[in-house]
């Protein structure tokens, strides 16, 4: 049991961290707390579940539906996050405005999927990557993937950050937004990247979701609940803080489904940010950026 | 609005003319429009209350679907223990009030805007979950069946649940604007707006804050409370996230000078997907636009964003006056 409670638990943060890492990044580099990014991931796993209902390959069905989700992240960029942040003066405010703004995109997306796809409810109908036994424990493919994904990206984003051009100028963007403009630095691009790499991730996270569970017209929001929750337990902009908390996130999961189960999943997770919040009230690795 | 401290006398025509058509309603209208109304009265007494703490006072509590919903449901269970429902929407009230102080002393430890935000979507999921686990005492996601407003004889015609509706909200109403006028309004207003400045004044911000908190979180939870009383039937779908935020929305879409804002923004809210025919699941989405039009194009929300407009025409007109002048 504990070694399935260990596996499923790493699975569930990888999945986790996929996530948050949109929302991780994106606040990070930008400033901006967009809480479409779950539903953006959801719309590609949407697209992909139907195009491979409709017997599309799957490398077909996957480049459509993360196609879709950087479409999609783009737009809301574009025509909704620095609008709102400019239209505001930008600062603390923008950023308030952006966060309710992306409320708003919650209600809108939920309707719209619904009439689009005419179902609450998808399964991804990817093919199987095998079952693997660890002693008494049974593995799945794509549960294994979601760890193996979660650790690239991390391992991938760290020396971008710290080895190539881009990432200096994403970490100088971070920290002076202003003084890059003024050195040439083309903030907006970086920004338009920052959002596509994070639909991307959403996208994944989505679509491994999809496989090892389902899809449901309430999974964006929820996946944007979770995503915010690491990314505010790890301290907000901290990639190294989500990860460390999808870590315990998910194994706390893990544990409590294999316990207790049911939706104590969902009260325990609350119980665990509450508690974080009153601890340490800036996330467990704190960033300079507030608000 | 106010000249010399009293309302000025086209205000207290409109606000005679608002309440005749309210007091009226039930002569000349059906069971649909009676609880439409009841249902924007309601909204409007939850975005005042959110507009209150939310804007005034700085607090960024808007899980009002957390408090109302408790609220509702304090006063069903308690309708077992007490027969006649007044005395169980009391007692649910002061149960709210202990929300409103564990509200506080989250707020007063969590740092920022956007970690608040979280803690308040997290709070009401789990809201909606714990219903749910707890389905013996809850009823679970088939919910509670409430006894209308004692005496229930009287009470099982619409219109009289209508206009103890009517007669409450107004009330609510009235003191969150009077609070707002007071000096304990202006008060926490600073503290919003400046809690820095208010403390440098010698200004006790945490006693105030607390009792900002005392005041709102009932008000918000009396919506909850006349809400389920009106329906006599209350379940965890009522009280999700798309509530809460569409009662932050009423603020943000009206404007947050005055109370006119919150109340303008619930007449949207709840009166666009209806006159529109929209259908039940666009109700909210429909919203949402709204507020995201309003946000980009008018962030100061609808009543200060037409002031600023006219105080511009009026300057530019002046100006021009004065240049020629010159």
């Amino acid at each position: 049991m504990i070694t399935a409670i260990l596996f499923k638990g790493l699975s569930l943060a990888g999945i986790y961290f996929l996530i948050s890492f949109g929302v991780t990044f994106l606040y990070g580099v930008g400033g901006f707390p967009n809480l479409a990014i779950g539903p953006i991931g959801l719309v590609g796993a949407y697209v992909t579940a139907t195009l491979l209902r409709d017997n599309f390959a799957v490398v077909t069905a996957l480049s459509a539906g993360s196609f879709c989700s950087v479409i999609l992240g783009i737009a809301v960029q574009k025509f909704v996050v620095e609008p709102l942040y400019n239209s505001t003066g930008g600062g603390d405010r923008g950023r308030i405005f952006v966060l309710y703004g992306t409320f708003g995109l919650l209600l809108i997306f939920p309707p719209i999927l619904l009439n689009i796809f005419r179902s609450t409810m998808m399964t991804l109908g990817l093919p199987t990557l095998g079952f693997y036994k660890l002693g008494s424990t049974v593995i799945g493919g794509y549960e294994i993937l979601a760890i193996l994904s979660a650790v690239c990206i991390l391992i991938i984003t760290h020396w971008v950050f710290t080895k190539t051009v881009y990432g200096t100028r994403v970490r100088a963007v971070t920290q002076h937004p202003l003084l890059s403009t003024a050195i040439g630095i083309n903030v907006g691009r970086i920004y338009l990247i920052t959002a596509v790499v994070s639909s991307i991730c959403a996208f994944i996270g989505a679509v491994l979701w999809g496989q090892i569970f389902s899809l449901e017209l309430s999974s964006g929001a929820s996946f944007t609940l979770y995503g915010f929750i690491i990314a505010v337990m790890g301290g907000l902009g901290s990639l190294n803080g989500a990860f460390i908390v999808s870590l315990v996130l998910g194994l706390a999961l893990s544990a409590t489904s294999y316990t207790i189960g049911g939706v104590y999943e969902y009260i325990i997770t609350t119980i665990l940010l509450i508690l974080v919040l009153i601890i340490k009230p800036k996330g467990i690795v704190p960033t300079r950026r507030e608000v | 609005m106010y000249r010399g401290g009293k309302l000025t006398f086209a205000w207290r025509i409109l606000l005679s003319l608002i309440l005749t058509f309210l007091y009226f309603a039930p002569l000349f209208s059906g069971n649909f429009t009676l609880f439409v109304i009841a249902v924007l009265l309601i909204n409007t007494v939850w975005a005042s209350a959110t507009w209150g703490l939310f804007h005034q006072a700085g607090q960024s509590l808007f899980a009002v679907a957390v408090i109302a919903g408790a609220g509702g449901y304090f006063s069903a269970l308690l309708q077992n223990v007490f027969p006649n429902s007044w005395f169980a929407m009391a007692i649910a009230l002061f149960l709210c009030c202990g929300i409103g102080i564990f509200c506080y002393l989250l707020m007063k430890r969590v740092p920022g805007h956007i970690q608040f935000a979280v803690l308040n979507l997290a709070l009401i999921f789990v809201f909606g979950y714990l219903l749910i686990a707890f389905t013996n005492v809850t009823g679970g996601i088939d919910g509670i069946e409430l006894n209308y407003f004692y005496p229930d004889s009287f009470f099982g015609n619409i219109s009289a649940r209508y206009l103890v509706v009517l007669t409450l909200c107004l009330l609510s109403l009235f003191v969150i604007h009077r609070i707002m006028i007071s000096r304990f309004g202006k008060i926490i207003t600073l503290i919003g707006r400046n809690p820095s400045l208010a403390a440098s004044v010698g200004i006790d911000t945490d006693k105030y804050l607390m009792k900002a908190y005392l005041i709102f979180t009932p008000l918000m939870g009396l919506g909850g409370i006349l809400y389920s009383h009106f329906i006599g039937h209350i379940s965890p779908e009522t009280w999700n996230a798309d509530l809460s935020l569409m009662i932050v929305f009423c603020t943000l879409i009206g404007g947050s000078s005055t109370i006119i804002g919150p109340t303008i923004g619930a007449i949207i809210a709840t009166g666009i997907p209806i006159l529109f025919d929209v259908s039940a699941e666009f109700r909210f989405a429909i919203v949402g636009v709204i507020a995201i039009l309003i946000f980009v194009f008018m962030p100061e929300g609808l009543t200060d964003g037409i002031k600023r407009m006219i105080l511009n025409k009026f300057e530019s007109k002046v100006s021009s006056s004065s240049d020629d002048l010159i």
